[in-house]
């Protein structure tokens, strides 16, 4: 177990390399001149010249692409951001915690909503409610998050007036962004865990549990649930790890200072430091999330257990 | 033995499977009476209605398909089909128990053994056994059966597949039960272990005084369990008797069973070929007219295809055919 542990930790080393030459590579087919952002238009040649040599401009790119990475390994020094000057973790840690808080709430409340949601429409098979679910489920996935949590400040926040629609202040400004958030997610976890449990209720062993006199309850709770939750269980954390690098589109609506707003402006400054840092911050912790995810597996699934011994 | 209070009666009972618009007629219109501490034998092909018959007696037939058209099943003097739910699950599992066919699929295979042996320990815990008293009663079942105590923490996959065969028919005897059904019990394992399992199903049948539903295919095995013989052909019985009936006076059978016994191979003699019955189980959802076996029987009457026969009964031995309707008469 150990040792498995150990070998997929390890093993997120090469992906973030490559993760990390990727966006280098993205960053440098794009237009845009660092230095010239910095400087501003009217900045003479020999300023620009000047401040792009102390960048390292004026190197090849895998030069500079190899100096990163070993400023990372030897030194932990993921460089200052261009506009603000200070170390890129500073500011991401800042901004970090709002999108954590989306993230986390949002994955809740879906869980929270669908994952029940699905259990019923499943063991209540083509009934009007199973119908009702799944044709509201279908609505809510197909709405765009754009649209969705527009339509919720309209509601809420102009019409009722009873929930701010912008900033971070209190509680309250969390409930819009994050049923915006939340509502698609739940949706999807309804179907699948819908689809899991249809699956698992046509087993041999609901029938044997049945036959020892278990209500349906029983049936549910602790012979079914455990065997139709693990794909659930994937789709969880997978929608956990994307929220927190795709809540971008939330956090502008909301005027959220969350990490996807701090991105997003730097991309479209130019402040490469930013970029690279929040990429490898967000690529660590999605794969952090999954090894997460595959380890919680053991517990529920003793026959995976059993492999990660070897 | 008390022969007026059987434990287990069935009448007329009919049940179908509905899909869309076919309607497969699955059991039609069956009696079977089974007394106290009698084995009976469930015979016949794959798809008579065998599996269906038992679903019904623990009343856990799917319910979106199937359907109890009509019938009683009295399980001792009480009528199954009519009480509640509530009233069924504190019989499952207690007084009426099943081995299921497929023992691979039959077990859950994220919960330990003990704790599904177990389950049923405390569903039916009438007696206010304490914690300790169940759990010693898991690992009296487990021995009972042949599996040491001591693996009951571990999952289904961890054993083979005779070792989850008598995983499960600890479950089923858990409670001790009055009735126990048993689908195919053997059909999964290897032949070596199917005796064995036999046997110890046997011997814990003599231990706990039940009553047995056996359900095969496999006269052999018939031959070796049970007291008495139903044979099912298309939703029917179509011969009933005792043990003796069956394998001793070798006199008077359906032309059906006849073919059953034929289609054995024997060692003894010198055959080339294998004597299967000709022709296929009819088509549910299409049932021939009179006699459901006419189309493949080699004594087919003109009669046998317009009227379905009577039971016909001499000294308890009951056999549903033409053939042997003048006898009595």
């Amino acid at each position: 177990m150990y040792k498995y542990i150990a070998r997929r930790l390890l093993s997120i080393i090469p992906i973030l390399l490559l993760t990390i030459f990727i966006v280098f590579v993205i960053l440098e087919s794009t237009p845009g001149d660092p230095a010239m952002i910095i400087l501003g238009r009217d900045a003479s040649p020999d300023a620009l010249n000047a401040l792009r040599e102390e960048l390292g401009f004026n190197k090849p790119m895998l030069l500079r692409y190899l100096d990163y990475v070993q400023g990372i390994f030897t030194r932990f020094d993921f460089g200052e951001s261009y506009r603000s000057k200070q170390p890129v973790f500073d500011n991401i840690l800042v901004q970090f915690p709002t999108t954590l808080k989306l993230a986390i709430f949002s994955v809740i409340v879906a869980s929270i909503v669908g994952i029940p949601l699905g259990i019923v429409s499943a063991v209540r098979q083509y009934s009007l409610t199973d119908v009702a679910l799944t044709v509201s489920a279908l609505f809510l996935a197909s709405i765009p998050g754009f649209w969705l949590s527009l339509l919720l400040v309209l509601f809420f926040s102009l019409l009722l007036g009873v929930l701010p629609s912008t900033g971070i202040d209190s509680w309250k400004n969390y409930i819009l962004p994050v049923a915006t958030l939340a509502l698609p997610s739940a949706a999807i976890l309804m179907r699948i865990t819908r689809a899991q449990m249809m699956e698992v209720w046509k087993q041999d062993y609901i029938r044997t549990a049945r036959a020892k006199g278990a209500n349906e309850w029983r049936v549910i709770t602790k012979h079914a649930i455990k065997n139709a939750l693990m794909p659930v269980i994937t789709i969880v954390g997978m929608s956990f790890a994307g929220l927190l690098g795709g809540t971008v589109i939330v956090e502008l609506i909301f005027g959220m200072p969350g990490l996807g707003n701090l991105i997003i402006s730097a991309i479209k400054l130019k402040d490469i430091p930013i970029v690279m840092a929040g990429t490898i911050f967000l690529s660590t912790l999605f794969m952090l999330i999954m090894l997460l995810v595959d380890l919680l597996y053991a517990f529920i699934d003793p026959r995976t257990k059993s492999q990660f011994k070897r | 033995m008390n022969k007026e209070n059987p434990i287990l009666e069935i009448r007329n009972l009919e049940v179908i499977y509905q899909s869309r618009k076919r309607e497969s007629k699955a059991v039609n219109k069956i009696n079977l009476v089974l007394n106290r501490k009698e084995t009976l034998g469930l015979v016949g092909e794959t798809g008579a209605g065998k599996t269906t018959t038992a679903l019904s007696i623990l009343r856990l037939l799917p319910e979106r398909t199937a359907r109890i058209l009509g019938g009683q099943i009295l399980f001792d003097n009480k009528s199954i089909l009519e009480i509640g739910e509530k009233e069924m699950q504190a019989i499952r599992g207690e007084r009426i128990s099943m081995i299921f066919q497929d023992p691979m699929t039959s077990l859950n295979p994220v919960v330990p053994i003990g704790e599904q042996i177990k389950e049923a320990l405390v569903l039916h815990n009438s007696s206010g056994r304490s914690k300790k008293e169940i759990d010693d009663r898991t690992d009296e079942i487990l021995s009972l059966v042949g599996i040491n105590p001591e693996r009951k923490s571990q999952y289904p996959h961890e054993f083979s597949g005779g070792m989850k065969q008598r995983v499960v028919i600890a479950m089923a005897l858990a409670c001790s039960p009055e009735l126990l059904i048993a689908d195919e019990p053997t059909t999964a394992l290897d032949v070596t272990i199917q005796a064995q399992v036999l046997e110890m199903m046997e011997d814990l049948k003599q231990r706990f005084q039940m009553s047995m539903i056996i359900i095969t295919h496999d006269l052999g095995i018939v031959a070796k369990t049970c007291d008495k013989v139903a044979v099912m052909y298309a939703g029917e019985i179509i011969e009933f008797g005792t043990f003796e009936n069956f394998f001793c006076q070798d006199n008077r059978h359906h032309p059906y069973t006849v073919g059953l016994f034929g289609s054995i191979p024997k060692i003894d003699t010198d055959e080339e070929r294998l004597h299967p019955i000709d022709g296929l189980m009819p088509d549910p959802t299409n049932l021939p007219s009179g006699c459901k076996f006419h189309p493949r029987c080699p004594k087919c009457m003109e009669i046998c295809k317009t009227s379905l026969p009577n039971d016909t009964v001499i000294d308890g031995h009951m056999i549903k055919c033409h053939l042997f309707v003048e006898v009595v008469e």
